[in-house]
């Protein structure tokens, strides 16, 4: 189905991708929860490439003219679940970092009322 | 200063009363206003929000003899005046009362925004220009957009308040708490009232005199003020309506 050199060159990129976030994930340069959707839709695009007949079988079970708009329906998808899931945790980042900026402040006022009670005036 | 909370030796010697000014940049400000508190109010414990300026307004604080807490970042004025509430929390006082910086609220009326609260007639204060009392108060086309935040509140919490974007606020032990754990992050004013409202507070107006900045412009202005409403009403729209059943934040403690 699809040509042999086309495929090769699919799954070659496709598993070049995954190494490459499992090489970072095992450097702790990316932490295996956050990567979790790319591992994980990376995969099915694997499946999708090796068996491309799964994917005609999808396209014509959705009423899709052509399989290859499936792909970029999926794609589209693929790609916004993804960005979806780095904005929920940007949000939780700026919640957690503004909580921490506000606990240095009330520590740093604590820190300087102790200071003063032991040095007094200068 | 001690920064132990004094009982106030004012109209209500029992309570423990905490004034809380956000203040980014205001150190032109600043002194007049810590000035005007001290002559209207010495018997309040003031604290600073210093959000990450980068003039004199942390060192004009201290000269003034404010506690100043120095967020380390500008996390913008809901994280600000959630440092103060943090403040008071740990620190157990029973009132907290938010002023601005910017020499706007004129503090004179402290006893009265504090008055409902001593009198346990409410959780949360508001003073309102809108309420007879004279004074500044905005320019036209910003007072559209506070008649229409006022309905809009009125609409989807059930709460009359006429000046729903007042920074002048008076706060019992069952809002800080609150306020402590939750609070509102880009504008904070009219959400927290929903927010307030959502946790079953009391929430009263009374009537303050407002006056021009002294210096300095102030943030919202032009489009900046589109997005506002636009923004307050989606955040108001969004969260779950009033029903006082308590049904809190995420449980991260964190919107």
């Amino acid at each position: 189905m699809l040509p042999l050199r086309l495929e090769i060159f699919a799954i070659a990129t496709l598993l070049c991708f995954m190494g490459w976030v499992a090489y970072l994930i095992r450097h702790r340069r990316l932490g295996l929860t956050e990567t979790l959707p790319w591992l994980l839709s990376t995969l099915v695009a694997l499946i999708v490439t090796l068996f491309p007949s799964a994917l005609i079988w999808v396209a014509r079970v959705l009423r899709f003219e052509v399989p290859s708009n499936a792909l970029f329906v999926f794609a589209y998808l693929y790609v916004l679940w993804n960005v979806l899931v780095l904005t929920i945790n940007f949000s939780t980042q700026t919640a957690r970092l503004r909580r921490l900026a506000q606990e240095c402040a009330l520590l740093d006022a604590e820190v300087r009322a102790l200071q003063r009670r032991i040095e007094p005036v200068k | 200063m001690s920064p132990a909370p004094r009982r106030s030796e004012g109209a209500w010697p029992s309570l423990r009363v905490l004034i809380i000014i956000p203040a980014f940049n205001e150190a032109k400000n600043l002194g007049a206003v810590l000035t005007g508190l001290r002559g209207a109010s010495p018997e309040c414990d003031v604290c600073v929000v210093d959000d990450g300026s980068t003039d004199e307004t942390a060192k004009v604080a201290a000269r003034e003899g404010a506690t100043v807490l120095r967020v380390p970042l500008n996390l913008g004025i809901g994280g600000a005046v959630q440092t103060g509430y943090l403040w008071a929390q740990r620190r157990g006082y029973d009132v907290a009362i938010q002023i601005d910086g910017d020499g706007q609220h004129d503090p004179r009326f402290i006893a009265d925004v504090l008055a409902p609260i001593a009198r346990g007639e409410a959780d949360l204060v508001i003073g309102s220009r809108f309420l007879d009392a004279g004074g500044y108060r905005s320019t036209a086309i910003r007072r559209l957009g506070i008649r229409y935040l006022s309905w809009f509140i009125r609409a989807r919490c059930g709460v009359r308040v006429t000046d729903p974007t007042s920074g002048f606020r008076a706060t019992g032990r069952r809002a800080i708490e609150l306020f402590a754990r939750t609070y509102p992050d880009a504008y904070p004013e009219a959400e927290a009232i929903g927010l307030a409202r959502r946790h079953g507070l009391g929430i009263v107006e009374v009537p303050v005199r407002m006056s021009e900045r002294i210096h300095g412009a102030s943030t919202i202005n032009g489009w900046r003020s589109i997005q506002y409403f636009v923004m307050v009403s989606l955040a108001l729209a969004l969260w779950a309506p009033a029903d006082g059943s308590g049904r809190g934040p995420s449980p991260d403690g964190e919107e």
